[in-house]
């Protein structure tokens, strides 16, 4: 696997590589950020992996936040 | 999207296959440990040696800004250190973007391509075996 192809892949590597918990309160803290260039992480993101990338993972973000439990 | 500067959504993210994916490893691991060697000779210079620990704690957090763009804060380590992880990490984090993997398409020629997010967490994930083992 060399890029996430899907929604699941990218779900199974952040909850398993990353070790993080999707969480509904985390999901939204992490959407608000991305939609944020001017924060200096979200800028690294931008120019490390582009903008189709960063909008695809803000899109997966709110479809974790749609299944959160808690 | 709350900034207006962001490019809208419009397809999935397209990256290039790798032809070589063990390659391309073994240089990027020889890179990174280039830049980590380097840190770690300025950091003993503020009175800090970096540890596997320190190592895990900043590969985790390249891994987790990968997959969600977060930033690492290193809460509970004092001042100098949480500096120097920082540094670490921002040294570290620009390096997706500044590393371009090579595709060969013909005999001569070479097709250089961005970096995945997958294929730097498999480098992360690779680098922090190969010296926090």
């Amino acid at each position: 696997m060399h890029t996430f192809a899907n929604y699941y892949e990218w779900r199974s590597a952040i909850t398993g590589s990353c070790g993080l918990i999707l969480g509904r309160a985390y999901c939204r803290e992490r959407i608000t950020a991305l939609g944020n260039a001017s924060i200096p992480s979200t800028a690294a993101f931008l120019e490390a992996y582009g903008g189709l990338y960063l909008n695809q993972v803000s899109e997966w973000f709110r479809q974790a936040e749609s299944e959160a439990t808690e | 999207m709350d900034d207006p500067g962001l490019p809208e959504p419009a397809s999935a993210p397209v990256f290039p296959e790798i032809d070589n994916p063990r390659r391309e490893k073994s240089r990027i691991l020889g890179r990174l440990l280039a830049i980590i060697g380097d840190h770690s000779v300025s950091a003993e210079r503020v009175g800090v040696r970096l540890s596997p620990t320190d190592l895990k704690l900043v590969f985790e957090a390249l891994r987790a800004h990968a997959c969600s763009g977060s930033a690492p804060d290193f809460i509970g380590h004092d001042e100098i250190r949480r500096y120097v992880l920082g540094t670490l990490f921002a040294e570290l984090v620009e390096e997706p973007s500044n590393i371009l993997y090579t595709t060969s398409t013909g005999p001569d020629t070479m097709r250089y391509g961005a970096m995945t997010p997958a294929f730097w967490i498999e480098c992360l994930d690779l680098l922090e075996r190969t010296i926090c083992p």
